[in-house]
């Protein structure tokens, strides 16, 4: 459940620059990191089983008892957890890629209102067993629930990771105003600087937006040029590269540059006056109306506000 | 971009078209390199520069640095966007603009 609720900012960072491989890489991660973090611990816990047992119980034959009992709920639990980390981390997907109702459902259902039905119906005929099928179960009902309801309204048994991690429609049918992919040179640099410069000037803001995009697109990239060393053996081996989005929010022009090297933080840096070696940066922070810097999965990600009240 | 310049007994013209950028700053440096030891005054003009990034404000600095031991430079004809990025860099203070 943890490694659901640490992964929700990358999910809000990956859904920002609309990057469906980059969160489905971070599903598998924290499927992944949750199942062997829960082995560990029923390891753990199943050792430490005596000795917990021994603190808490007086009597020889309830403790003897009472073992049998725990053992079988880890037992079960450990089973239906695979099913619980789903749930939970996809609670986190939706909620962060703003499927709230899908988010809401599948924190809310399971726990809430499954989980009683079950030990309503369980726990007078399996007692303690049911009891744990009840606690580890009602996520594995949800989701069956959820399939059949997916079967029923779109009649078709067939479901895949695509249907299941889509965007809400506004989102899935919007395309990025801008999507490049570019080689790791100075002539890439500003050969896209040019273009967004173009582009813009032609199809949305006025003068000074479009000049102040390009402009700390230009800045950023030529920066990370500077002091990522990439060279063409490594763009080769390590299939280097950088590419940038341009998106169109409510307020703000959100430009998204991910550039795949090793971690360089544009933004850390002592500014000097005398020699102007960052003037650049210094400029396009003045400019921008925020720029986020982050490092992920081998990934330089730097994203740039540029504010649409600045076109007025 | 594009770079015209005319020279007038030690005054240097030299106008500026497009962008001076990442890639044309070396462009610009290089003509300044070849152009202004001789003169005493240098003269740009930006009225038909679209753009201008710091890789351009560091060839301004230098030739504004070497200009100041043998002469003047001054910029005319600056369009209101770059006009704000020599402000917001403090160029304004170090650069003559007219």
């Amino acid at each position: 459940m943890a490694t659901g609720v640490a992964t929700g900012p990358l999910f809000g960072l990956f859904y920002g620059a609309r990057d469906k491989q980059g969160l489905k890489k971070t599903i598998g991660s924290s499927l992944i990191i949750g199942i062997i973090s829960t082995a560990v611990w029923a390891v753990v816990c199943i050792a430490a089983l005596p000795l917990l047992l021994m603190m808490y119980m007086r009597n020889a034959a309830d403790i003897e008892n009472a073992e049998l009992l725990v053992r079988q709920g880890i037992y079960l639990l450990l089973a239906f957890t695979p099913v619980r980390i789903c749930a939970g981390t996809l609670g986190h997907f939706y909620e962060a890629t703003e499927r709230f109702k899908h988010s809401l459902m599948i924190s809310i259902l399971p726990d809430s209102l499954i989980y009683p039905v079950m030990l309503a119906v369980l726990l007078p005929h399996l007692g303690y067993t049911g009891l744990w099928i009840a606690q580890g179960g009602n996520a594995l009902v949800f989701f069956i629930l959820a399939y059949l309801l997916h079967v029923i309204s779109k009649k078709t048994p067939k479901i895949t990771a695509d249907d299941i991690l889509k965007f809400n429609d506004k989102v899935e049918t919007a395309v990025p105003m801008f999507d490049i992919s570019i080689s790791y040179d100075n002539i890439g640099t500003t050969g896209i600087s040019e273009k967004i410069h173009s582009f813009m000037l032609k199809e949305y803001g006025t003068k000074r937006t479009a000049y102040l995009t390009a402009l700390c697109l230009e800045e950023l990239m030529a920066d990370f040029v500077a002091h990522s060393q990439i060279t063409e053996e490594k763009i080769k081996r390590d299939g280097a590269f950088t590419d940038v989005k341009l998106f169109s929010d409510p307020d703000a022009f959100r430009i998204v540059i991910r550039n795949a090297a090793r971690q360089y933080n544009p933004l850390d840096f002592e500014y000097d006056d005398e020699d102007f070696s960052k003037i650049g940066i210094k400029m396009a922070q003045k400019f921008a109306e925020r720029i986020d810097y982050c490092y992920v999965y081998r990934m330089n990600i730097v994203t740039i506000y540029v504010a649409k009240a600045d076109s007025q | 971009m594009n770079i015209t310049k005319n020279t007038e007994g030690k005054t240097l013209n030299i106008a500026l078209e497009g962008r001076l950028d990442t890639t044309t700053a070396p462009q610009l440096e290089a003509e300044f390199n070849q152009s202004i030891a001789d003169n005493t005054e240098l003269i740009l003009d930006f009225a038909n520069l679209e753009y201008l990034s710091s890789a351009g404000l560091r060839v301004l600095l230098a030739v504004q640095k070497t200009m100041n031991k043998q002469g003047k430079m001054i910029i005319r004809n600056v369009n209101e966007v770059i006009s704000e990025v020599f402000e917001v860099t403090g160029f304004s203070d170090i650069l003559t603009i007219e």
